[in-house]
């Protein structure tokens, strides 16, 4: 068999509060299964260098200083000992409030020469809750228990729910507070966020910035949030918080099935400090500590099975770094020299309930393409598909010939490439492949896309017979 | 063992019984079959289906400690976990589904391959050297392993020689398995030798066949690559379960470990359409690496 292979990892998250970096070794692995075709796994995700957690580097409210970012980043890679080209695969992902932040672009800009070239940027709700949990350790708690799990999130602008089920992703949310919707330093309040000020009506606390506080008022505003937080884990709502979710409720509640709480609240929920002043609550300068007191506190979550996760406060960051690669299927067909690829947009026909006969899948297909905005002479993107059954031949030939007359209409050179869920890629290669000529072609399987989605798909590994693959969703809050 | 042996000696144990005062018991009596003239004892049966897939899927244990659990581990084997029981035996529905997937495996056993379904794909019939059926199939495997004097002839008459590729079927353990996978498989593999630039040879079916007859065909077509589609042994109410095994130029002598095997081919295995195409991959490897099996393998060390 193969040999085992490694590939260098780079994880940053750029929350509301906090940046970190974590460098990660992916082991990839051929997997001999006896009889049946080999795959590759990825056996062991080892953290190689991890940062300090530092202040999100601000110009101003709005604004995050690009430059002191990448200066602090540039000076982590050093201390790693790694430089940007050794960097194969990972993601940089910006959290919550941060996103809205008006330099979003700026800020990528700034990194793009530390990112390396496989590195992508995700963003949005529900990758972001994806990642955390997986970062967190929910997810493999999930498989390794046969159970379902719902991680809750918490950081300093934005909480993220996601309940996965058997190490599956089967829901998420997210509602935009955190330990820093108000700001306070030396007893004095000194920024409430928009949230904040809807959480503290909603809570009938009256202060403003340059107040000082009592414990009691805080209380009550962290206990307004602890009550949110509940209707992020049930997929319930109120009038508050319907006005700080970002989705919709979560459509799988959690309620009744263990719960882990990461991010900085996470890190306090299990290990408490004593809170008796509020200068003990602010030491961060914001009421973080508070809310994960709150949590502790809320005579509802003590019916629920609360685990405590391998990871609280890295779990976005290690996610991001060991968790967002993922691999093709085994038997794929892909004319190399056209890969790797990068920010390939995916597009998805619907063939719903539609007869799967040639004609219907090319107009299909150029239908969704006209959605895009794309240069067909000059940009890249994938049609994707999930089949609801399996395949006989005909159908098979169908949908080749349908990609096959739909690829008419692209200039000679333009490579074709498809993605399915089932495992398919191979026949559907080389049937396509005896009809397409000299077009070059990818299909891969055993990857599930949503139209909206970005891909990056690396060099093939294992003899050429699977790529691995990035996901990322560029839809930035607005 | 004949029926008519059978039927003594269950006779003289339930003499014996009757003897020692020791009657069957009434309920017993109203299951047992009809005698002539006597009408059909009704049978009730107050339960659904249990093979369905649903009715495998869900588990027989009374109050779970956690029934979302228990379902996914049933839901990771095939195994017949999580099914409960009946005091310390199984419960009706165990044995009903155990005895349903027996017989679904007996049947793709000793079942002959769908001739319509042979004509299909233009495949001629050959047999190997069993001449008393399946029972002495079962009974036999080295005659399995040879093609009849007969089916050497026609073989060497009908087929071309020295092919790139020479694809075969047998019925091997499971007519089921040939019936569920051949139209699926068939056409990639014929397809992909013309996409791949490979001549594929005059195709037919072997009838009592088990994977050394392999050796027989090298020796009369010299193939390149013999690609035998088999039956596989089924397993218990599976039966849909076909293998490819494959030689580099097989010649009499061979053993499997000249040979490699893609097995547990079907929709729920490896599908049969992507089978196909890795099935034609794994050939072009054999034939620019001009070897099978063990030899194969340590050559990618
Ligand atoms: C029955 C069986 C056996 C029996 C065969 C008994 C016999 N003489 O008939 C025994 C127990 C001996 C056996 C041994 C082995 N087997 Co076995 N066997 C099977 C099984 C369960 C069914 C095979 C079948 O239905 N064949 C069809 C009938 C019609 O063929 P047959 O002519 O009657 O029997 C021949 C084949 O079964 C063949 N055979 C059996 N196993 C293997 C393995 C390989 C690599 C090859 C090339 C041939 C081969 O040997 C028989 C004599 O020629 C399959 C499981 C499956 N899903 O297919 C595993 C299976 C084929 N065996 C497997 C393996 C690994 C082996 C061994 C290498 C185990 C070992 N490490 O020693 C040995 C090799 C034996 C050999 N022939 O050289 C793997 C093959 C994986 C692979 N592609 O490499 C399988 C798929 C099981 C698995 N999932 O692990 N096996």
């Amino acid at each position: 068999m193969d040999g085992a292979r490694q590939m260098v990892s780079v994880g940053i998250d750029i929350g509301t509060t906090t940046t970190q970096i974590i460098f990660s070794e992916l082991t990839l692995v051929t997997v001999a299964r006896a009889g049946q075709i080999p795959r590759l796994d990825i056996t062991e995700r080892r953290v190689l260098h991890e940062s300090e957690i530092v202040f999100t580097p601000l110009l101003d409210a709005e604004t995050i200083d690009a430059q002191r970012l990448a200066e602090f980043l540039r000076q982590e890679y050093q201390r790693a000992g790694i430089a940007p080209q050794q960097i194969e695969t990972g993601a940089v992902i910006i959290t919550g409030e941060t996103a809205r932040k008006k330099n979003a672009d700026q800020i990528l800009k700034a990194i793009a020469d530390l990112a390396g070239d496989f590195v992508v940027t995700v963003a949005g709700p529900n990758v972001e809750g994806m990642i955390a949990g997986r970062g967190s350790g929910a997810s493999s708690y999930s498989r390794q228990h046969f159970t379902t799990v719902t991680n809750i999130d918490i950081g300093g602008g934005s909480a993220n729910s996601a309940v996965f089920r058997q190490g599956k992703l089967a829901a998420s949310a997210a509602m935009n507070y955190g330990g820093r919707v108000i700001e306070i330093s030396d007893g004095m309040v000194r920024a409430i966020t928009r949230a904040g000020q809807w959480i503290m009506d909603s809570a009938g606390v009256y202060f403003a910035v340059g107040d000082r506080p009592t414990l009691a008022d805080l209380h009550r505003v962290t206990d307004a949030m602890t009550e949110v937080t509940l209707h992020l884990i049930e997929g319930s709502t109120s009038p508050l918080a319907a006005k700080l979710y970002q989705t919709p409720p979560s459509p799988v509640s959690g309620r009744g099935k263990p719960v882990m709480f990461s991010g900085g609240i996470g890190y306090y929920f299990y290990d408490p400090i004593p809170l008796s002043t509020v200068a003990d609550v602010s030491r961060h300068g914001d009421i973080g500590p508070l809310l994960a007191e709150s949590l502790r506190d809320c005579p509802a979550l003590h019916g629920y099975t609360i685990l405590r996760p391998a990871e609280t406060q890295r779990a976005t960051v290690l996610g991001a770094s060991s968790q967002t690669l993922i691999l093709s299927g085994s038997t794929i067909w892909a004319d190399q020299s056209i890969l790797p690829l990068k920010n390939v947009p995916v597009i998805r026909p619907d063939l719903n309930e539609k007869p799967l006969n040639a004609d219907t899948i090319a107009a299909a297909i150029g239908e969704a393409l006209r959605r895009w905005d794309l240069n067909l002479d000059s940009d890249f993107f994938a049609v994707s598909h999930e089949f609801s059954h399996s395949l006989d031949y005909p159908q098979l030939v169908q949908i080749a010939q349908g990609l096959v007359n739909f690829s008419r209409s692209l200039p000679a050179s333009r490579p074709l490439i498809a993605i399915i869920k089932q495992d398919y890629a191979q026949a559907l290669g080389q049937t396509v492949k005896g009809l397409v000529g000299s077009r070059p072609l990818l299909v891969i399987d055993q990857v599930g896309l949503e139209e909206g989605d970005y891909i990056d798909i690396g060099a093939p590994l294992m003899d050429g017979r699977v790529v691995p693959l990035v996901v990322k969703t560029l839809i930035f809050y607005h | 063992m004949d029926d008519q042996h059978l039927e003594e000696i269950v006779n003289a144990v339930l003499k014996e019984l009757a003897a020692m005062g020791i009657a069957p018991s009434s309920r017993t009596a109203r299951s047992a079959p009809a005698r002539p003239g006597e009408s059909p004892p009704e049978v009730v049966i107050d339960l659904g289906d249990p093979a369905t897939p649903a009715a495998r899927g869900s588990p027989g244990v009374n109050h779970p400690a956690d029934s979302d659990g228990l379902t996914a581990l049933m839901e990771t084997t095939p195994a017949r976990i999580g099914v409960g029981r009946s005091g310390p035996r199984l419960r009706t529905r165990s044995l009903l589904l155990f005895q349903s997937d027996l017989a679904v495996t007996q049947d793709a056993l000793m079942r002959d391959v769908d001739i319509k379904l042979l004509d299909e794909f233009n495949l001629f019939r050959v047999q190997t050297r069993i001449t008393g059926g399946k029972q002495e199939y079962l009974l036999r495997p080295d005659l399995g392993r040879q093609l009849s004097n007969e089916a050497r002839r026609v073989v060497a008459e009908r087929c071309v020689k020295a092919p790139n590729i020479q694809l075969c079927v047998g019925d091997g353990l499971s007519a089921a398995a040939i019936e569920a996978n051949l139209r699926k498989i068939f056409p990639v593999i014929e397809a992909g030798c013309k996409t791949g630039g490979l001549s594929l040879g005059t195709p037919f079916f072997i009838q009592y066949c088990r994977v050394g007859v392999m050796n027989d065909i090298g020796d009369l077509l010299h193939p390149d690559v013999l690609i035998l589609l088999i039956g596989e042994r089924p397993g218990l109410g599976r039966a849909d379960s076909m293998s490819a095994y494959m030689a580099y130029r097989p010649k009499s002598g061979d053993t499997d470990a000249e040979r490699d095997v893609i097995c547990n081919i079907y929709d729920g295995g490896t599908n049969p359409l992507e089978a196909g195409a890795y099935t034609l991959q794994l050939a072009q490897k054999m034939i620019r690496s001009q070897a099978s099996g063990v030899k194969l393998k340590l050559m990618e060390k």
